[in-house]
Formats: structure tokens, C-alpha cells, sequence
């Protein structure tokens, strides 16, 4: 197999929250807790994980949002979070990111035509190439040239996911970030975004890390699946295999939810034990002592982080 | 046991005034909802469900406007452009909202929530009472009699929101109206809130008007489907066959625009989108968007039309029903 | 292409000032009563019957403390001025100022909270920091300071009143920068290597003006008072005894208050006349904006 184009080592992040109440001062809370992932050119890798999992907290670390605080980030393997300015910029080309709530992610107050050039104007182009290549795509995905003139306001949801995937790829990036990007819309609109994702992804041989809560999401056009729960990826391997048969009692769980029917805890604390070790079925006496090991399985294409698999 | 009809809505109609005149979101709606059922109202954003629960539930802002008839439990509430929600609403019929913990008091335990309300619903109980019923109420919720003293900050997400649950339920109502209960939550919690809800529809006899835009959770918890679209019901059926069988081509459309876990066909594409309110079509609401679309639904809004064992609002089915 | 960014934010304004129009009487009186105000401010020096006792470069000892009379419509001051003309020439002033102060505030107070907000974090804790001490000075000591430094002239008046006006722009600009900071259409322009400048002009500035122009309307009130107290108090930012403002010449007119009310009252009573007006205007301009008193029909579905 090829080199990854995105490599993911030992990822650990936290955000600093203040203490509450009266007292002064900031706590740590850990996002990531060591993240392994590889990301091969040309295929679609799908995250999923309830809230709180850190799948949104992957995007913004490898976006630069949010600073490593250990492990690294590589992009053709570059570590592009040690980087100088001028050496982040190319690479900030070859990334593009689609965002989570259309609303948020389009100024409401800037015309959809200077939304979408935003990523060219660092470059110096001339007038007629930012032209061209806003025309390239706003025709790729269907946009009508009359809604370059519009504001983000007139725009409904699934229309303004459609001007944030073409500000995504105008700079014809190679791997693109997309977190949750159907969760805001209604069914119908969700389907004509992800068949846009579809063909976009043939058309341009595009990389996609897909970020979402919705399992059946992230099947439609994932080749590989990540399951993350408290900042830690529980199981990875090919998505086709993860959905027939999930080995990780999370993982079975998202599959198959109303099996469940009552809530279960997922332990965010700051521990590394595993986080679902309360009420898992495969228990064991190691389970709250140790924390879990990363198991190779079916020759190396999978990974589960379980005791109950070692052997 | 007789057909008893809880809600029962004879052409209502329900708009919002605004700057311009009124908009009418919901059109002449007949809507039966028998006692003892789960009904689920399936539609997409602005599609009028929450504005149907609303008025079931008696919290329609001041400035809608109203036509047709309301029934709720024998007592008509909406009747022309006159509302009337007295002793009903927060009574008879209790609304359960997205975030149903926002309506605990963080400043009150969760015991004097519970007799508050227990006190000014049933007023003459005995404090010995009062306590034994708010115990009585957590119970039901499966919470612990220890909650009873706690604060809500003392409390995990999912117990403040089945303790919010329990204080909706202090009034004994008949009708509950879940407006998109489990429409932020993890794929897990949705289907524990479903099944509480579930559970406690079944033990309390409730009558359950469940609104959602969630068709996976729409089938496991529903006994009747009524899809809304564009402020109408496009289709109405007695049980969730009809989400497996849709008739009308718009929750065709819907089903096949869903993604399937094992299937990587192409999702179906629904051209446009949902008319905004006071911008409907004429004719059939859906032709804008229907691939089945002949001339008649361009110029005449289809009936409401028996087809099998469900009623369906398409031209399509008319002929098949006159023979 | 930009103009329609710009012209987003005036159709904003004027959709709020059409809709408070329609909805509240009071609004309508105090717009008309302003627009009075204003026109007779701006036509003051025309209209006023003696122009150059009105600019305080003539007096009339001879004349002095005359009641109202066709001649005096207003009567006379203590210097044999005519009040009506000294009004006039005070209205335009005071107003004048007023704007000047709103005006170069609201600007400045807009860059400086937004700058500050994407500034680095030791940046933006010394601004807060500094933007809070300067809430806390009292404008009217500072305005006295800076007339012993810069000489008792209306610049000094309008300098001070900045200085404690504009922070509180900042302020409340910082905190709706702020909000918008954490949102996916600043941050990427700033991944994609967009300087913090371009992020100010183009992102955040267009996202806070209307809401924070609808904050100085709702001021413009204050501002004439502010300056009429302190010109009042201290009879400083006056070049001269004989310079028209309406704060000093109350203080003036509360001397002869007894022997000759005419002198305190009419320019009194424009005060409180541009104070009531204004708050009526600015408070039904500032609760038709705020959203949680706002009937948001679609919200409803």
C-alpha cells in the first residue's frame, strides 16, 4: 500500500476551561488522548463518535486550532504542526476544510462570490483567474452564477453547505476536512450535499476525512471507519468489515442503538482506563486497572482498543 | 376498548401574523389522534409539525391566527379564530421540549420542584402525601429516591432530563407532546429517552403526540405515522408500515434520500426544496418536486384519499379509490 | 461589490427605524421633534435675529435683563444679549458636538474592540484592562485635566468625552468580536493566511455595526447632557464668557433666575427638551432591536 497522506501519531490536545464557580483559575480537559490514524491518498476516512468523543476536536487540531499538546500531525510527512509561516501556507492550500453549521461558516454580510474566492486572495491573482476559478466551481456544484451577487442571509442551509464545500476546494486541495457537514440540514438536503461529496470525490481523486455522529453518514462514503469515544479512536479498520461485524462493544452499540434503550455512562475523566469499562459486556478484572492496549487484528487491518481481544 | 378521540382537529388552519399580512404554516389540518396511541408527526424543518404540537399543547404565541376547529380531550380550545387553552394546557395536555432539562430551577431541589407541582395541580393533598407521590413520580422516571434532595447540578445530563420528564408528569396528563426530544442527542440516548418515553405512555395510559424529523426513532416508538408536509398531511397510517412501504412519492422520496448502512446506491435526489410558509404552490403542494407530476396536480389540491390501509393526499391513488 | 455589504447594514438600520415607526408613538414624536431640533440647528445662524450677539462678539449692556417682548422675543441676558439668537447658535453647537462624539467614538471603539479581539492573549488582557480603566475615570475630572492642558475650548470638551465615550464602544464591540471570533467564517480566512486587518474590515466590522450603530442612537442623549453638565460645572471648554453653549448658559441664568427667569428657562427647557427626546428614541430604537422582545414568527415552526 501506498504512504499515508495523513498521519496521525500518538495525538494528544486539551482545551483550558475556567474552574466555575467563584474561584479563579483554568483547568485542563483532555480532547485527545493519543489518536493513531492513517489516511491513505484517495479514500474517504470516517470518524464517528457520540458528543464529547473529540472527533471535532481531530479536525481543529490538524486545521491548527487547536495546538498539540504531544504526538504529531503528518502531511506527506511533514509535521504541519512545527512549521514556519511560509511552509504552512503551502500546505493550507492543500487542505481544505467544510465546516459543521453552514450559518456560522458563511459571513452573512459578504456576497457569496467574495465567500467563496476568500482562500484565492493571499495568492495574488489576477481579476479574470479568481473569476475563472470561482465559475469552475460554483458550476461543479450546481450553483447558479445569479447567487454569487446573493448574501449568505438569502441562502438556505443546504445551499450555503454547497458555497462552503466550493470555498473548500477552490485552492484544489488534496485532503479535505469535512465535520459534520449534513448534520444541520433536513434529510432531503442531506442527500444532495453527500451525493455532491460523492462525485466531487471521483471528479477531483479527493481525500476526505469525514467527521460525524450519524453511522449510516459515514458509511455512505467511507472506505475506512474510525469509532472514537473520550478522545481515543476504539476501533478503526475497513468500514465494509466494522459495519458487518464491530468487535468493540461501543462500536456495536452506535451500530445497533435501540438494542440498548437505556443510557449508559461513557467515563470522561482524565484516566486512561477505558471510558465504557462500567457497564461493557466483555469485561474484565484488567479493564479498571490497566488501561486498554491497541490490538492488531486481521492482518494488521484492524485495530481495537479492547482487552478482550488480546490473546 | 371504544374509540376514544383525544385530539381531533376539524380544518385548522394556523398562521403567524407578521409585517406583511399572515403566513399560514398549517392548512386544513384533520388530525385524529386516538386515546392510547403513540403518534409520530414526521416532517422536515418548517414543515409546520412543531407548530401542530404547539397548538395541541396550547402554547401558539399571541400573534397566531386561527381557522377551523381544535378539540383536545372534549374541550374545544381553538374554535374559528378563537383560542380558549384554559384548564388544558400545562393540565390535560403538558409539552416536553427539545431541552427538556432547561425547564428545571437550578436554585430548587429536585423534591420541591416535584411538590410544587404536585400541590398546585392537586391541592388539599396531605404533605405526607405531596412527598410520597413526587417519590412516586421519580420512580416512574427510574431515578432514585435519592434525587429527591439533590440540585440539579447534582445531577448527570440524562437524570436532569428524566427529572424533567417526571415534573411535566405532575399534573397527570392525558396528552404529552414530545417536540423533538431526541433530536441533539448521541445515536444511544435517543433510543433511552424514546423508550421512557415509551414506557411510560404504555403504564400511564397517555395518549403520545411525538414530533420528529427522525425516521429511525419514528419507527421504533410509533403505533401511528402522520407525515407533514408543507402544513398538511401528505399521509397517514395506522402503524409504521408505511414507512416501510411508503405510498405518497414525497416519504418515497424521504426514505430512499436516506443512507442505508449496507447499501452504496446512489441517495435519491428530492429537487428544491420545502416551501417556505405563505410561498406554497397551488395544486398538489409537493408537484414543484414530485417525479410522478401530471397535469391535475398542477391545478387541484388532491383530497385526503383512502388507499389500503392508510390515507394518502395524491392524485395517484384517486382512481384506484373510486373503483 | 463591496457596496453591498455596506448597504446590507443601512437596509438593517432602516428596516428597524421603519419598523419602531410603525409600531410606537412615542418613537414618532421624538423623530419628528428631532428632526425639528436638528433643522432648526442647522438654520440657527440664519434665522437668529441678531447674529452677532447670538456668536457672543456683541453686547448690548444698555439692554440688558429685558423681558420677552416682540423686539426680544426671548428677552435678554445679563449682557443685553437676545437668548432666542444665544439659543440657536447653543443648539447647533451643542448637537454638533454631540454627533462629533458619538461619531469618532463609535469608530474608534469599534477597531479597538475588534482589534483586540483577535489580538494575541497578552495583547488583548492589557487592552481590557486599559479599556476598563478609562470606564472608570469620570468625564467630567477628565475633561476638566485636559482644559487646564489644552486650554479651556470646546475641543478639550470633545476630546475628554471621547475618551470616556469610546471605551465603552470598545467594550461591548470586544465582546461581539469576541462571539464571532469562535465562528468557522473568521477562523478560516485567518487559516488560509488573511491578515487580522482584512478579518476586521471584511468579517467582524460589517457583523457589528448595525447592532452597535443602534447603540449610539440610543446615546446621543446622554452625550448632549454629559457636555452640558460639564460646561455647567465648570463654565470650562468656553473660550470666553461670551461663546453660546446651553449648559453654561443656564449656569448663567440660575444668577438672575429671580429678576429674570426668561434667561434660565429657554435654554433649560431645550435641554430637557434634547435629553427626553432622545431617550425616547434611542430606548424604542434599542428594544425593537433587542431580540428577545422581538416577535420572531419563524422561529415558531
Amino acid at each position: 500500500m501506498s504512504s499515508p497522506l495523513l498521519k496521525i501519531e500518538n495525538l494528544h490536545a486539551f482545551y483550558t476551561v475556567p474552574l466555575g464557580g467563584l474561584r479563579y483559575g483554568y483547568r485542563k480537559v483532555w480532547a485527545l488522548k493519543g489518536v493513531n490514524l492513517d489516511v491513505f491518498p484517495g479514500t474517504t476516512l470516517g470518524v464517528v463518535g457520540g458528543s464529547g468523543s473529540g472527533k471535532t476536536s481531530l479536525i481543529r487540531a490538524i486545521l491548527g486550532f487547536l495546538r498539540p499538546a504531544k504526538g504529531r500531525i503528518l502531511f506527506r510527512g511533514m509535521d504541519i504542526s512545527k512549521l514556519d509561516r511560509r511552509r504552512r501556507m503551502e500546505i493550507v492550500k492543500e487542505i481544505g476544510y467544510v465546516p459543521q453549521e453552514p450559518s456560522q461558516s458563511i459571513n452573512p454580510k459578504m456576497t457569496i462570490k467574495d465567500s467563496i474566492a476568500e482562500p484565492l486572495r493571499p495568492l495574488g491573482l489576477s481579476k479574470e483567474d479568481i473569476e475563472k476559478r470561482i465559475g469552475v466551481v460554483m458550476e461543479m456544484l450546481d450553483l447558479d452564477r445569479s447567487v454569487g451577487r446573493m448574501l449568505a442571509r438569502e441562502l438556505s442551509g443546504g445551499m450555503l453547505q454547497r458555497v462552503a464545500i466550493a470555498r473548500a476546494i477552490i485552492l484544489k486541495p488534496r485532503l479535505l476536512l469535512l465535520d459534520e457537514p449534513t448534520s444541520f440540514l433536513d434529510i432531503s438536503t442531506q442527500a444532495q450535499i453527500l451525493n455532491i461529496l460523492r462525485d466531487l470525490k471521483e471528479e477531483l481523486g479527493l481525500t476526505y476525512v469525514l467527521v460525524s455522529h450519524d453511522i449510516d453518514v459515514v458509511s455512505y462514503i467511507s472506505d475506512r471507519i474510525a469509532v472514537m469515544v473520550s478522545g481515543k479512536v476504539v476501533e478503526e479498520g475497513v468500514a465494509e468489515k466494522i459495519l458487518r461485524e464491530p468487535l468493540h462493544p461501543y462500536t456495536s452499540i452506535l451500530l445497533n442503538p435501540e438494542g440498548v434503550a437505556r443510557e449508559i455512562s461513557i467515563a470522561n475523566s482524565e484516566t486512561d482506563l477505558c471510558p465504557i469499562r462500567s457497564w461493557c459486556p466483555l469485561r474484565m478484572k484488567k479493564c479498571s486497572t490497566e488501561p486498554p492496549p491497541a490490538v492488531k487484528i486481521d492482518n494488521e487491518e484492524r485495530t481495537v482498543l479492547c482487552w478482550h481481544y488480546t490473546t | 376498548m371504544a374509540l376514544v378521540l383525544v385530539v381531533r382537529s376539524e380544518e385548522l388552519g394556523i398562521g403567524y401574523e407578521h409585517d406583511e399580512g399572515v403566513a399560514w404554516v398549517v392548512e386544513d389540518l384533520d388530525l385524529e389522534v386516538e386515546h392510547g396511541v403513540v403518534t409520530c408527526l414526521i416532517g422536515e424543518s418548517g414543515c409546520g409539525k412543531s407548530t401542530i404540537g404547539n397548538a395541541i399543547s396550547g402554547l401558539l404565541p399571541p400573534y397566531a391566527r386561527t381557522y377551523g376547529r381544535l378539540v383536545v380531550a372534549d374541550r374545544v380550545v381553538i374554535d374559528g379564530d378563537k383560542m380558549n387553552f384554559t384548564g388544558v394546557r400545562g393540565k390535560v395536555v403538558v409539552r416536553i421540549a427539545q431541552d427538556p432539562a432547561s425547564a428545571l430551577n437550578p436554585y430548587l431541589t429536585i423534591g420541591e420542584q416535584l411538590s410544587t407541582a404536585i400541590r398546585t395541580h392537586f391541592p388539599g393533598l396531605s404533605e405526607h402525601d405531596v412527598r410520597s407521590k413526587a417519590l412516586e413520580l421519580l420512580s416512574d422516571v427510574m431515578l432514585g429516591e435519592d434525587v429527591y434532595d439533590r440540585y440539579p447540578h447534582q445531577l448527570s445530563g440524562g437524570m436532569k432530563r428524566r427529572a424533567a420528564i417526571a415534573l411535566a408528569l405532575a399534573p397527570e396528563p392525558e396528552v404529552i407532546v414530545a417536540d423533538e426530544p431526541t433530536s441533539a442527542l448521541d445515536a444511544y440516548l435517543k433510543y433511552a429517552v424514546a423508550s421512557l418515553l415509551k414506557k411510560l405512555q404504555r403504564e400511564w395510559e397517555l395518549t403520545l403526540v411525538f414530533i420528529t424529523h427522525d425516521v429511525s426513532i419514528a419507527r421504533y416508538i410509533c403505533d401511528q405515522v402522520v407525515v407533514v408536509y408543507a402544513g398538511r398531511i401528505v399521509e397517514e397510517g395506522a402503524s409504521p408500515r408505511c414507512l416501510e412501504s411508503p405510498s405518497h412519492p414525497y416519504l418515497e422520496l424521504l426514505l430512499k434520500a436516506l443512507p442505508k448502512r449496507f447499501s452504496k446506491d446512489r441517495l435519491a435526489d428530492i429537487p428544491g426544496m420545502p416551501p417556505r410558509p405563505g410561498m406554497y404552490p397551488t395544486g398538489c403542494k409537493f408537484h414543484p418536486r414530485c417525479p410522478y407530476v401530471f397535469e391535475r396536480c398542477r391545478q387541484e389540491e388532491p383530497p385526503i384519499i383512502k388507499a389500503g390501509d392508510r390515507l394518502v393526499r395524491c392524485w395517484r391513488y384517486y382512481e384506484q379509490s373510486l373503483t | 461589490m463591496s457596496s453591498l455589504p455596506l448597504r446590507s447594514t443601512i437596509e438593517d438600520i432602516t428596516s428597524l427605524l421603519t419598523r419602531t415607526w410603525r409600531k410606537r408613538p412615542g418613537f414618532r414624536v421624538s423623530l419628528i421633534i428631532m428632526i425639528v431640533l436638528f433643522t432648526v440647528a442647522a438654520l440657527g445662524p440664519y434665522i437668529a435675529p441678531y447674529p452677532r450677539q447670538g456668536l457672543g462678539v456683541e453686547i448690548d449692556v444698555t439692554n440688558a435683563l429685558l423681558p420677552p417682548s416682540p423686539k426680544h422675543i426671548l428677552g435678554t441676558d445679563s449682557l443685553g444679549r437676545d437668548v432666542l439668537s444665544r439659543v440657536l447658535f447653543a443648539l447647533g453647537r451643542g448637537l454638533y458636538q454631540s454627533l462629533v462624539v458619538v461619531a469618532v467614538s463609535l469608530v474608534l471603539g469599534i477597531v479597538v474592540g475588534s482589534f483586540t479581539a483577535l489580538a494575541p492573549r497578552s495583547i488583548e488582557a492589557v487592552v481590557s484592562y486599559v479599556i476598563e480603566l478609562l470606564l472608570a475615570l469620570p468625564s467630567i475630572l477628565l475633561a476638566a485635566l485636559l482644559a487646564i492642558l489644552l486650554g479651556g475650548t470646546a475641543t478639550s470638551i470633545t476630546v475628554a468625552l471621547i475618551v470616556t465615550w469610546f471605551p465603552w464602544y470598545a467594550r461591548v464591540s470586544y465582546l461581539q468580536a469576541r462571539g464571532l471570533r469562535e465562528l468557522d467564517f473568521v477562523r478560516i480566512p485567518l487559516y488560509y493566511g488573511l491578515s487580522r486587518a482584512y478579518v476586521v474590515v471584511k468579517h467582524i466590522g460589517p457583523n457589528i455595526l448595525a447592532p452597535m450603530i443602534v447603540e449610539a442612537l440610543s446615546d446621543m442623549g446622554s452625550v448632549v447632557l454629559e457636555i452640558s453638565s460639564i460646561t455647567f460645572l465648570f463654565g470650562i471648554g468656553i473660550g470666553s464668557f461670551e461663546e453660546p453653549d446651553l449648559g453654561m448658559m443656564v449656569a448663567n441664568g440660575l444668577r438672575d433666575l429671580v429678576r429674570a427667569p426668561w434667561v434660565f428657562t429657554a435654554p433649560a427647557a431645550i435641554l430637557a427638551l434634547i435629553a427626553i427626546v432622545f431617550t425616547v428614541f434611542g430606548e424604542a430604537v434599542y428594544e425593537e432591536h433587542h431580540p428577545i422582545l422581538r416577535r420572531r414568527w419563524w422561529l415558531w415552526f
